[in-house]
């Protein structure tokens, strides 16, 4: 399904992916990357930061997507997305300008894009020089959940 | 209960409550009146208001109060449903009316004697004013067919056909609705004044309405039915839901019906005829009413409403007694005051007196905080006193009878706290009087009196609230429970038939596990004990249950006092810095690397002794997956702090001593929030987040539970495990009669075993079980020492197998309780008789102590004579044996237990013992001229002088450097071992492995006894 693109979106950088976030959903953009360690949390969970009095998980957005980890550079930012009851941030490695997509076509994922790999994906857009993937950023925050699920029903047992 | 106290506090609280109520009326009946018209919130609240007046006027017996709030209602009800119109007239009755109202309650115990004859009489010409509300002429008028059983009951509930077709007409049908108040309130959980709201939510009521408020007002259930005629759109079923009430309690009327069902006359209604007071009809409102209302009114009002600060939902309010907010406005005084001195100092550069006033501002804040908290605390009464008709409504609907005890009402807790109580603390009453206190028959055979008493007590226990709520009932029966959780899938039948009796009773709290054998209309309906669980922990406490069958049960709940602010200790490991709340914490422990106290490892756990008590260890380095960075663990001063969560104690082992904060407690997100080592996170007063820990989750996670590595591996499941205790000193309880319970120490156990009860043949007088091609005796507790007999033995039965210097036999223990580790204080005197060392003292309950040997030697005296005990004496010897006799022991031992038992092994196997009670009379005996020893066995830990002291001063003195010294300790780890052996001590034993003990001493004694 091919759809009309109708918003803007944070493009940022996560490894050598070009990755498009929707800006409504970004609350904003800070240097927070070095967030409170939480031992035994699950891999992607980097940690929580203290946001202005109240606290946010920090997620790692490159070890959600490929299992690596973002190196806390200059560069480094800490997206905070704002999912209502709570605000969660994800720590990518550079951000660059706001895409504005209202003229463009988001396309689906090309279909050799594995499911695994893709899910964390809505489209893609092609801009000038490169691809961008829209996240999606709902999938992306529900990492944990599949997990949780697991353990919850062995520990039933 | 003092009735005098509570109803002056009930009255009082009513007159505040009531003056508040009123307070807005008058606004909110002006704005009315300025708007012309009915504006639906603003009469909702206004009625909403007097009702909850006459509702607890009513409750309270102030009937003229209740009187004229009742008549108010119903006039505002007509103005609610737009057939009365808030006309200036109206409005100017309505005030007076109110102003009346308040008058009464200002001076609320003498209102019985006001007359409100002239407020009714002109609120009455209101009511009886709409056209079409005239009186119904109860089965009379050509228009009027009888409907359902209508008017067979007397109840004057009639429908005109005209009315009923213009029901239908729109798309509604007409029921009668047969409305037993309790149930209702009971099923639901609402309170009585809510029932007519939650009626009228279904529809619209044609008849009855008015006499369901009345009934509900008077706050106390009818046994008869109300019948309600009611116009609604609803299926059945969705009625049925609403109101959780049967299918026979709703019918379809309709003019047809009238003729067939008026047989069966329900019970005869008492309430008052419908002529005295009318019902409110439905019709049409007047039309011309309802046009000049409208036009501008509704244009205007929802404009106002949102600009009107009045128009917003009311806010909560909190009452404070006027001395705290004196004491606010003190301190806030002080604060200015301390705020301007630190402004002069900073502009003087006064270091000296910057610091001073930081020191006193740091004091006035505390204060300030402690009283801001105070505020907040509202006492337990207001939650208890819900209970008292709980209990009374439940038991009577039941048929049960059952006194409620409440104890320590006047406790204070923070609201939101007191708030989250209310549904468990319900949902435990409701329990323990429907599944707990029995029915008065059955109480009688049990021999209790007839009527059950539940008791709820609040009392303060540290930083925390205990509640217990405790009934003489039927207890929880551990193995229904087992038989329930097996069939539940809940644990497997193996894991029931090891679970001890207090692991089964924790079952209750296993998710999804409803303990009652049917599931009842009153408890049972799917929340299940699992949910007042997590709802307490939500609050930052815990529960427990301690239950003893046919005796009842108590449910204790621990609670925080407050939520908001949680005083905390803020530990570090490595750099990372974490939060435990002091609530969780019973003291901390600095212990040096080279003391004698220290981490030792027990059974592959690290363990420290704490006052004579061993705690299991746990390093928060290992919890924190730290372990493989740098810190040294051992060699070096450790810090450990002494945490309990529920029964569980143990010590945590952290970095450096931790620092004292007040923290403020921020929930975690959905990607922490499973990780049961965190209650929480926080910021701390440098801004960094730290995460809170939980005790109970910690323990968790490294495995810390309850029986843990005893043999017969005391399985826990997962949802009580938190629950459980460890502690050190390894003993085998069980109980022979459920009354009585008994400890063997495990070092004589040499295997716990079930035999079905055909394995076992008694022969002569004696029993013997087949085991392993051979006959073993068995012996019955009871035929040797004074031990009640088991009330009958089942299929199954469990056995002891002991080992007595070689001799294998079993000891028949009908309900092995636990095999725990724990150091307790034997009262060697109290209940001691052959075959019973002594006493002590386990949550409450006596525990004898068994002396095995003893026991053998009471109960098998053939087989222990026949055994060649000694070569050269057998039975005890004496020390004035001569030298060339038995080999002599010295015994130096603190504890007159180990003392007693030990010198009894040791005689039993033939040799003179010479005990004394610490190192230094030791020393003293064996300096005696008369006394050559041929070994010391010392304990370690001492008073005066310990048995490492002791063990120097041996291999000081010449004489006896070559004296072996056997030492005897309840733990030892290589580090204790090596300390021993440089102090000079030959070799190490356990306690209480009594034949390692007695061939140690052969062997160092040469064989010489």
């Amino acid at each position: 399904m091919t759809r009309r693109g109708q918003g803007m979106f944070v493009s940022c950088r996560v490894g050598q992916l070009l990755l498009g976030i929707e800006i409504d959903r970004v609350q904003e953009i800070n240097r927070l990357v070095d967030a409170t360690f939480v031992p035994r949390a699950a891999p992607e969970v980097r940690g929580v930061i203290n946001l202005r009095g109240s606290l946010v998980t920090v997620l790692d957005l490159a070890r959600i997507l490929d299992g690596g980890q973002t190196v806390g550079g200059e560069a480094a930012r800490n997206v905070i997305i704002d999912f209502g009851e709570e605000r969660i941030g994800l720590v990518v490695g550079a951000v660059g300008d706001v895409v504005d997509c209202r003229d463009r076509r988001i396309e689906p994922l090309p279909a050799h894009v594995e499911r695994q790999h893709g899910r964390w994906f809505r489209g893609l857009v092609q801009l000038e020089t490169e691809l961008m993937l829209i996240l999606d950023v709902d999938t992306v925050v529900a990492v944990g959940d599949e997990r949780l699920a697991q353990a919850g029903r062995s520990e039933a047992r | 209960m003092n009735g005098g106290d509570d109803m002056q506090d009930l009255v009082a609280d009513f007159v505040t409550e009531s003056r508040e109520h009123l307070a807005n009326v008058e606004a909110d009946l002006l704005r009315l009146e300025q708007g012309g018209s009915a504006d639906q919130d603003t009469v909702n609240k206004v009625f909403r208001c007097v009702h909850s007046v006459k509702g607890v006027a009513g409750f309270l017996g102030f009937e003229r109060i209740n009187e004229l709030a009742h008549t108010l209602e119903s006039t505002l009800d007509l103005v609610r449903k737009d057939r009365l119109q808030p006309s200036r007239d109206l409005v100017g009755v309505l005030l007076e009316a109110i102003d009346q109202l308040r008058a009464m309650i200002e001076n609320a115990t003498d209102s019985n004697n006001a007359d409100i004859r002239a407020s009714l009489e002109r609120l009455r010409r209101f009511l009886e004013a709409p056209p079409i509300a005239a009186k119904q002429p109860v089965g009379d008028g050509p228009q009027t067919a009888l409907v359902g059983r209508g008017d067979a009951d007397g109840t004057g509930l009639t429908v005109s056909a005209a009315e009923y077709e213009a029901q239908v007409r729109a798309g509604r049908r007409v029921l009668r609705l047969e409305l037993h108040l309790g149930e209702i309130m009971l099923a639901t959980n609402k309170a009585m004044v809510e029932v007519p709201d939650l009626v009228g939510r279904l529809g619209q009521i044609l008849r009855g309405g008015t006499r369901l408020c009345e009934t509900c007002a008077k706050d106390t259930p009818p046994r008869e039915p109300l019948i309600v005629l009611m116009a609604t759109d609803q299926a059945n079923a969705a009625i049925r839901q609403h109101l959780q009430i049967d299918a026979a309690m709703i019918e379809d009327v309709h003019p047809e019906s009238a003729v067939t069902a008026g047989g069966a006359a329900p019970p005869a209604m008492t309430a008052k005829p419908a002529a005295t007071l009318p019902a409110p009809v439905a019709s049409a409102p007047p039309a011309a009413a309802r046009d000049a209302a409208t036009p501008a009114a509704t244009a205007s009002m929802p404009a106002t409403a949102t600009a009107t600060p009045h128009g917003e939902a009311p806010v909560e309010s909190v009452r404070v007694s006027v001395q705290l907010l004196d004491r606010l406005m003190n301190l806030s005084g002080e604060l200015v005051l301390g705020r301007n001195q630190l402004l002069q100092a900073v502009t003087a550069r006064n270091d000296k007196g910057i610091e001073l006033t930081a020191s006193r501002l740091n004091a006035v804040v505390s204060e300030v905080q402690e009283a801001v908290m105070q505020t907040r605390m509202q006492p337990i009464g207001n939650v208890f006193q819900r209970f008292p008709r709980v209990v009374r409504d439940l038991a009577g609907k039941l048929g049960k009878k059952c006194r409620l005890v409440i104890e320590g009402k006047d406790v204070d807790l923070d609201r939101s706290i007191l708030e989250g109580l209310a549904d468990p603390l319900t949902h435990l009453v409701r329990n323990a009087v429907d599944h707990g206190i029995e029915r008065p028959e059955l109480r009688a055979q049990r021999g209790k009196p007839a009527e059950g008493t539940l008791q709820l007590q609040a009392f303060h226990q540290g930083g925390n609230v205990k509640i217990l709520i405790t009934d003489d009932g039927g207890g929880i029966d551990p193995d229904r429970l087992r038989k329930k959780a097996v069939e539940k899938g809940v644990i497997t039948p193996e894991v029931a038939r090891t679970m001890s009796d207090r692991e089964a009773i924790h079952l209750i709290f296993a998710p999804g596990f409803s303990t009652a054998e049917k599931v009842t209309d009153v408890s049972g309906r799917g929340v299940g004990m699992d949910v007042v669980r997590s709802n307490i922990e939500k609050l930052g406490g815990n529960v427990d249950v301690q239950s003893a069958v046919g005796r009842g049960s108590t449910i204790t709940i621990t609670i925080p006092l407050t939520l908001a602010i949680l005083p905390s200790l803020v530990v570090s490991c490595g750099e990372r810095r974490y939060v435990l709340p002091q609530s969780n914490i019973s003291e901390l422990v600095r212990i040096r690397g080279d003391g004698e106290r220290r981490v030792v490892q027990v059974k592959g756990r690290d363990v420290f002794r704490l006052r004579g008590k061993l705690l299991p260890v746990v390093h928060l380095r290992d919890v924190l997956d730290m372990r493989d960075q740098p810190g040294e663990m051992h060699r070096r001063a450790q810090n450990i702090m002494v945490v309990e969560s529920g029964h569980l104690q143990y010590g945590l082992v952290v970095d450096t001593p931790p620092d004292a904060e007040e923290i403020v407690v921020k929930s975690l997100g959905r990607h922490l929030k499973g990780r049961p080592e965190y209650a929480g996170s926080t910021i701390l007063g440098d801004g960094r987040v730290a995460m809170i820990l939980d005790v109970g989750g910690v323990a968790d996670a490294v495995g810390l539970t309850a029986g843990e590595g005893a043999d017969g591996g005391a399985l826990v499941p997962a949802s009580t495990k938190a629950i459980a205790t460890e502690d050190s000193a390894d003993l085998v309880l069980f109980k022979n009669h459920p009354d009585e319970s008994f400890a063997i120490p495990l070092g004589l156990v040499n295997r716990i075993q079930r035999l079905e009860r055909n394995q076992i043949t008694a022969i002569g007088n004696g029993l013997v079980f087949g085991s392993d091609d051979k006959a073993m005796p068995l012996v019955r507790l009871e035929q040797h020492v004074a031990a009640l007999a088991p009330d009958a033995l089942d299929e199954r039965v469990s056995v002891v197998i002991l080992r007595v210097d070689g001799l294998e036999f079993g000891l028949i223990a009908p309900e092995i309780e636990d095999i725990r580790s724990l150091t307790v204080t034997v009262d060697d005197r109290t209940l001691a008789e052959p075959g019973i060392l002594g006493s002590f003292q386990l949550q409450g309950r006596t525990v004898r102590l068994l002396d095995i040997a003893m026991l053998a030697r009471r109960a098998l005296p053939h087989l222990v004579q026949e055994r060649p005990v000694a070569t050269a004496a057998v039975g005890p010897a004496t020390a004035e044996a001569a030298p060339s006799g038995p080999a002599r022991v010295l015994f130096a031992e603190d504890s007159n237990f180990f003392r007693s038992h030990v010198q009894r092994i040791l005689e039993a196997a033939g040799f003179a013992v010479i005990a004394a009670a610490d190192g230094d009379l030791a020393w003293q005996e064996l300096q005696k001229a008369d006394s050559a020893f041929d070994i010391v066995v010392t304990d370690i830990q001492m008073p005066n002088c310990d048995g490492l002291e002791l063990t120097r001063r041996v291999r000081r003195d010449q004489r006896w450097q070559a004296l072996p010294v056997l030492a005897l300790t309840s733990l030892s780890s290589q580090e204790d071992i090596d300390h021993g052996k440089s102090a000079g001590v030959t070799d190490y034993r356990i306690k209480l492995d009594d034949a390692a003990l007695v061939a140690a001493v052969r062997e160092l004694t040469g064989g010489k006894a």
